[in-house]
């Protein structure tokens, strides 16, 4: 049997070693901090809300996007436009996506939001080659912990266990209705 | 026209309305950005089959039996991906039991054993030489037809004499996976509680053990 292919160190941090993964992908563009940094703050819809939508964009179960989800309860969520897609599409630099994408999803941990996702928890474990479950993983290296409401998994600062649900209750109210 | 991701898939997945009686039930993408995301759902009467994209990855299509996928009891369980089912056929009972291991000391084995079995098609991919991301999306596809053909063909002829097996194996993965990485982070977690914070899909689970006798 051949040996493991070794996960990046970023892959590793996270403990996924899967190498589909785009956090194992290599980078392609060389982009600086500061352009990282932008592109993802450029991406970030709503950003004063408390709330941050993640998920899948499609496939079974899926009844809107992520970012449809965000949008339609007023949540904070990441999507870049298209000018900045055809970049990289064009290099197919899956893993300079990533970049931005953890850029995004790092931001909103220091911001200390509560994350909503529009597909259940245990569904995101499984999907190896997405984008959301390194993700999820992130978020949780940064003191989150799960809870269910109104049929949606959440990830929850631990500093906020005692107030989220008051905290969805007046910015979402929608949500909290199964 | 540009080529799109359902122009793709339609192209990679024709085979499965000439040979195998499906009709294309549902195709959708993003309209501005390209190879963003999209999803595209074939069914028969007894199976369904859906290849998505999401933020320019495709996934490995994804199969359930057509009752299931259309119960709304069951919208996120009813599925199990390629990627599984090919896993489950090209593994040993011995490699099985070390990827269903609770242990997290079987770590490194199981980098191991996915990567000399190319379980998400990395290496397989890499390997493929076309000339632009095109051609390289097209080839994608067409290996995930192929990998179709080759794993799910009783799946797709509506035959799932194996389906309870094979859902009982991707339950017994997932449960591996998170008591392992629960305990590798000092949390000794039971069978029970990680069941429990998934009811939807212990409850499919449940319905097909009852459906196969086997409750």
């Amino acid at each position: 049997m051949s040996p493991a292919a070794a996960p990046t160190l970023e892959g590793w941090l996270l403990g996924i070693s899967r190498a589909e993964s785009p956090v194992n992908q290599p980078l392609t563009l060389g982009l600086s901090e500061e352009a990282i940094s932008a592109v993802a703050e450029a991406g970030i819809h709503n950003p004063d809300s408390p709330l941050f939508a993640i998920g899948f964009s499609s496939g079974p179960g899926v009844s809107q996007p992520y970012t449809q989800f965000g949008a339609q309860h007023g949540m904070g969520y990441f999507a870049v436009d298209d000018d900045v897609w055809q970049v990289f599409d064009a290099a197919e630099a899956q893993g300079d996506f990533w970049q931005i994408n953890s850029q995004a999803i790092e931001e909103a941990v220091t911001q200390r939001r509560i994350f909503v996702l529009n597909v259940p928890y245990a569904r995101v474990e499984s999907a190896t080659r997405s984008f959301s479950l390194p993700e999820i993983r992130l978020i949780e290296m940064g003191g989150y912990v799960g809870r269910n409401i109104g049929g949606h998994d959440i990830l929850v600062p631990i500093e906020l266990l005692d107030s989220y649900q008051s905290i969805i209750a007046t910015v979402a109210p929608d949500l909290l209705a199964p | 026209m540009a080529d799109t991701f359902v122009s793709l898939v339609k192209s990679a997945f024709r085979f499965l309305e000439d040979e195998y009686g499906f009709t294309l039930a549902f195709a959708d993408e993003d309209g501005e950005r390209l190879f963003y995301d999209g999803t595209v759902l074939y069914e028969s009467g007894l199976s369904a089959v859906s290849i998505g994209i999401d933020r320019g990855i495709i996934s490995l299509p994804e199969i359930s039996r057509a009752r299931d996928a259309q119960d709304r009891r069951f919208k996120w369980a009813s599925y199990i991906s390629l990627s599984r089912i090919r896993e489950y056929a090209i593994t040993t009972a011995e490699e099985r039991a070390t990827l269903l291991s609770h242990d997290p000391g079987v770590a490194l084995e199981i980098q191991r054993i996915e990567h000399a079995k190319d379980f998400g098609l990395a290496q397989f991919l890499r390997s493929k030489g076309g000339s632009d991301r095109i051609t390289r999306r097209r080839e994608e596809l067409d290996a995930y037809a192929q990998v179709l053909r080759d794993y799910a063909d009783p799946l797709l002829r509506g035959h799932f004499s194996r389906w309870l097996e094979l859902r009982e194996y991707d339950w017994g993965r997932w449960l591996a996976e998170r008591i392992r990485r629960e305990r590798e982070h000092g949390k000794d977690i039971s069978v029970r509680e990680v069941e429990a914070s998934y009811e939807e899909g212990l409850a499919y689970l449940q319905a097909l053990r009852r459906e196969y006798g086997r409750a």
